[in-house]
């Protein structure tokens, strides 16, 4: 196995006192898709938002243990979290577009924290909106409203605003929950083409999308990691008896 | 059962009464200034110097007395206002202090105007060696309205959806920069309600302002810093004390019906932006 993108050892995490995620163990190899599942209210989100410090104005919100990003511990004294949340990107149910023009919403973070590219940013909004498959639905009206578009088309708007920052690491909480059927295939198919060069991390209440697209899987359950490993084997064969009664639960979604 | 029935009326029909009670002073108030001032407004009035002691002419350099004190209020508390209400929102970790600051703010709100003129003539006028001027006024307004100010920028920030706080995070913006490109572009219509507000709490003042800025006659416009301006408000006091002369008193009224208009535009417009704020951050 490759050195791990993102590791946790003996991780905690509580809030106000109250522990909602204890003892976490897992490393996530670079360049996969992590699928993050469990009933709600396991701490899926929490778990996400950890990796890239989105909880830290949340007083009372505790994290204990280590949680490595590129073998630095992101939890230490005098790291610079605006530097890890570039390279730790995020991506969250409902898409949020500022009310601006998609080429601004593009090049919305390149703007702040690099504006001696501006040469660049044409090329950047281009280069990106490329990546996530939407260049050829909106070169034709890039200063136009980002809130005309679909919601899926501005799920992936948002992605590419932030692929613009260039992050390593993309954190996806539940992309395709509030889109229709087909923009969340596009989206899948989208999220399989980013992983080769990024390590992503995918919430996902939908179990047939977490076995479709994810090459490892966390099952959380009660504040624990219940089971880990390989999607295939884990949808092939749980250890565990929670797994199993959690994953039962494919064959009913599937109707729906 | 029944005289439970019985007492949730008798409750409902005494706050129904108490209600209109209030809606019928307000209403008689406006009827009163409106009947009163409506015949001694004409165009004239609006755009002429006043002569004769108030008594003939118009009201052009009052009204523009009382604008420039409360545009220049505005000014200096503006960033002062927007300051604190970011650091607390933004910067300040400590709920303990955030309560301490809140606490302050309210009784700043809550301190007589009277004391406010006495002070701030004492602190502006004699140390800062301002005199009796319209920079004097505008400075003890200031103060005045920044918990106003304060309060509902604070709310306009707090009221931000959490989305645009957390799409500008993921991004890795930076607090100041989080402050520029998402916090004030977002609560933008909060802003210019808190300020619209602001506007109408210097509009209505006149016990803080009197004798430290503004002067009856003689004054046009303030030529210098140290120049007091006249001011509507001054207007119709002086105006309403000669109760003999019913051309002034006319005019008092007159000077009192632009004064509430004033008002009142600018608490219309903070009513709208207040809606369309609403409307932002229910998107």
């Amino acid at each position: 196995m490759n050195k791990p993108t993102i590791e946790m050892q003996k991780t905690s995490i509580s809030y106000n006192g109250k522990p909602v995620l204890r003892d976490l163990d897992m490393k996530i190899p670079p360049k996969t898709i992590m699928g993050v599942i469990g009933p709600s209210g396991s701490g899926k989100s929490t778990l996400l938002r950890t990796i890239c410090r989105m909880n830290d104005r949340i007083s009372g919100f505790h994290v204990q243990g280590r949680i490595r990003v590129n073998g630095d511990d992101i939890y230490r004294k005098g790291i610079d979290v605006y530097r890890l949340r570039r390279n730790v990107g995020m991506v969250f149910q409902t898409p949020c577009v500022f009310p601006k023009s998609i080429f601004e919403n593009v090049i919305f973070a390149v703007k702040r924290l690099c504006p001696h590219l501006k040469k660049e940013f044409s090329h950047i909004a281009e280069q990106t909106l490329c990546d996530v498959f939407l260049w050829e639905e909106v070169k034709d009206r890039l200063h136009k409203s980002a809130s005309i578009l679909s919601l899926g088309q501005q799920q992936r708007l948002v992605i590419a605003r932030s692929l613009a920052v260039q992050p390593e690491i993309l954190l996806m909480d539940e992309p395709t929950s509030s889109l229709d059927p087909k923009s969340s295939t596009a989206l899948e198919a989208l999220i399989v083409s980013l992983k080769s060069r990024h390590t992503i991390v995918l919430v996902t209440h939908n179990l047939a999308q977490a076995q479709r697209i994810t090459d490892d899987l966390i099952f959380l359950h009660e504040g624990r990691i219940q089971e880990s490993g390989c999607t295939a084997e884990m949808f092939e064969n749980p250890s565990r008896p929670e797994t199993r009664d959690y994953l039962s639960r494919l064959t009913g979604m599937e109707f729906f | 059962m029944i005289q439970d029935n019985l007492l949730e009326k008798m409750v409902r029909t005494l706050l129904g009464l108490l209600t209109l009670l209030a809606i019928f002073i307000l209403l008689v108030i406006l009827g009163i200034v409106f009947g009163e001032g409506a015949p001694a407004i004409d165009w004239e009035f609006l755009t002429r110097a006043s002569s004769n002691f108030g008594a003939t002419g118009g009201i052009l350099y009052q009204t523009a007395g009382t604008l420039l004190l409360m545009g220049g209020a505005v000014v200096v508390s503006l960033p002062v206002a927007l300051g604190t209400a970011l650091f607390q929102t933004e910067y300040l970790k400590s709920h303990r202090i955030k309560k301490l600051f809140r606490y302050l703010l309210y009784s700043l709100n809550g301190v007589p105007t009277i004391l406010f003129g006495l002070v701030g003539y004492m602190v502006f006028g004699v140390a800062l060696e301002t005199g009796v001027s319209w920079l004097t006024g505008v400075l003890i307004l200031a103060v005045m309205i920044l918990p106003t100010l304060q309060v509902s920028f604070q709310q306009a920030v707090e009221a931000l959806p959490e989305k645009y706080r957390d799409a500008g995070l993921a991004l890795g913006l930076s607090p100041s920069a989080m402050i520029r490109s998402v916090i004030i572009p977002q609560s933008l219509f909060g802003i210019v309600t808190g300020v619209l507000l602001g506007l109408a709490r210097a509009a209505g003042e006149t016990a803080a302002i009197m004798f430290t800025a503004t002067t009856f006659s003689g004054v046009l416009l303030p030529h210098s810093l140290r120049d007091p301006a006249p001011t509507l408000q001054t207007h119709i006091l002086i105006l309403a004390q000669e109760a003999l002369n019913p051309q002034a008193v006319a005019h008092a009224w007159g000077a009192g019906l632009v004064l509430l208009s004033l008002t009142f535009l600018l608490i219309a417009g903070a009513l709208f932006c207040r809606s369309r704020m609403r409307m932002e951050s229910e998107r």
